[in-house]
């Protein structure tokens, strides 16, 4: 193995480790479809690798969801002009360029709480997302009201650190 | 009268308004009387403004990317490489020792960034090994027209195959052509980190889940995923230390999720953590 092949390929696997999964996320919102969500995750990440000078000492995530953005109301419009296909799949939201941020910081939110230990997940999801009370948590999660209480706890500051180390500061 | 740390704890379930009424007042009391608890309440209750910016799915896709995409991308590579080679070939061999002092340049700024990353070890022998006229094809891309991303078409100008050469866009290549599920008996193939698994689908059989990597012992089930997003999740299996090291264990799996309606597998061990996910498509 010479060391550029190892050293390209470790470059692939790690923009995919760190980003693929927000950027799936972004894309399937964009577009609803989970296959062509893939071949523009994949476009993206094939255009980060050719051209690393294109992100180092950038945003990257920035740089990646822009390029996703712009390939997807390309097909968008590549669609919209063969009329054969018109009506096939109606794109549910193109993005303005100001959205981008939000959209940034959003899917960084996810990562957060997608980077969080399971349990720590788990109790937010019930407490927050699904609105259940300490008690009824703790039912649905077979564990003490003590027990849901602190990882509720300790979830949300571990949630703080993670966000912060994404440089969102609550 | 509860304690700080009593109501410390209580902190995270009070921001979420988790806790009933009762219990809600005596933290207010307390916090009524205390800095300390107070401040740390501060500390935390910005942080449902940020939980409501996503949902419940978001975070699920978050954590799940297609594996696939990566496997694309690795294969996809190897016939750029390939490509280079020809490119090569085809320009004077002057090119490739003009741009010799270059080259190290942009391997450099591939490594760097990238150095600290586990994944170097784990590089399968099907790696690329591009040789120097590669590398000197590469460099011979234009460097500055991808600096910012609306302009990052214009770098695709010089690829003979590249799909996003015109502005007015084409739709994009359909990689998975040769992937599409249909014809009776096929494998479908996931890899993750440590662990390979094919699952055959044949109608009106049972699913054949044949693993590789899985230590000996551990107990997995198999969940069929829908497209529309219904889990099906199989009995439990065990990993028999002679057949994996074997590698020829297969795993029968009755399924009553129709074949053209699966989406993906995933292979989960006991407590539920992903071993690998294989994509039915
Ligand atoms: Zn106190």
């Amino acid at each position: 193995m010479s060391p550029a092949g190892t050293a390209d390929e470790e470059l692939v696997r790690t923009l995919f480790d760190e980003h693929a999964g927000p950027l799936y996320g972004y894309v399937l919102r964009l577009t609803g479809d989970p296959g062509r969500a893939e071949d523009i995750v994949q476009e993206t990440l094939l255009r980060a690798w050719r051209h690393p000078e294109a992100i180092s000492g950038r945003p990257i995530r920035a740089w990646l969801f822009t390029v996703a953005r712009n390939l997807v109301v390309d097909q968008h419009r590549a669609r919209k002009a063969r009329p054969q296909e018109a009506g096939d799949e109606a794109l549910a939201v193109i993005p303005a360029d100001d959205e981008l941020e939000k959209a940034v910081e959003s899917w960084a939110v996810a990562e957060a709480l997608a980077a969080l230990r399971p349990e720590h997940r788990e109790v937010l999801l019930e407490v927050y997302y699904r609105g259940r009370s300490v008690k009824e948590a703790s039912a649905t999660l077979g564990i003490p009201a003590g027990t849901v209480k602190s990882r509720t706890y300790y979830a949300l500051r571990a949630l703080r650190l993670a966000l912060e180390e994404r440089g969102l500061a609550p | 009268m509860m304690t700080c740390e009593e109501v410390r704890l209580s902190l995270g379930a009070y921001t979420l308004g988790a806790l009933d009424a009762e219990e809600a007042q005596e933290v207010e009391i307390h916090l009524a009387s205390c800095e300390g608890c107070t401040d740390e309440l501060m500390e935390l209750e910005g942080l449902p403004v940020f939980l409501s910016k996503v949902s419940e799915k978001d975070v699920e896709l978050v954590a799940s990317p297609p594996r696939e995409v990566l496997d694309r991308l690795l294969n996809d590579r190897v016939k750029r490489h390939r490509r280079g080679r020809l490119l090569l070939v085809a320009a004077a061999s002057v090119a490739a020792l003009a741009v010799g002092g270059t080259v190290l340049t942009t391997l450099q700024d591939r490594t760097q960034p990238t150095s600290a990353a586990p994944a170097a070890q784990d590089a399968p022998a099907s790696a690329v090994r591009p040789s120097e006229g590669e590398l000197a094809a590469k460099e011979s891309e234009p460097q500055d027209s991808a600096a910012r991303p609306d302009r990052s078409r214009a770098a695709e100008k010089d690829e003979p195959n590249a799909t996003m050469a015109s502005p007015s866009a084409s739709p994009l290549p359909s990689v998975s052509a040769e992937l599409k599920m249909g014809e009776p008996g096929r494998a479908f193939t996931g890899e993750s980190k440590d662990v390979k698994a094919t699952v055959t689908v044949s109608p009106g059989m049972p699913l054949q889940v044949q693993l590789e990597g899985v230590p000996p012992g551990t107990e997995c089930r198999l969940v069929v995923v829908s497209k529309a997003g219904a889990k099906e999740v199989s009995a439990p299996w065990t990993v028999r230390a002679a057949s994996y090291e074997a590698g020829a264990e297969v795993f029968k799996v009755q399924s009553r999720t129709p074949q053209e309606s699966i989406r993906s597998f995933e292979v989960r061990d006991a407590d539920g953590g992903l071993l690998v996910r294989i994509t039915a498509k």
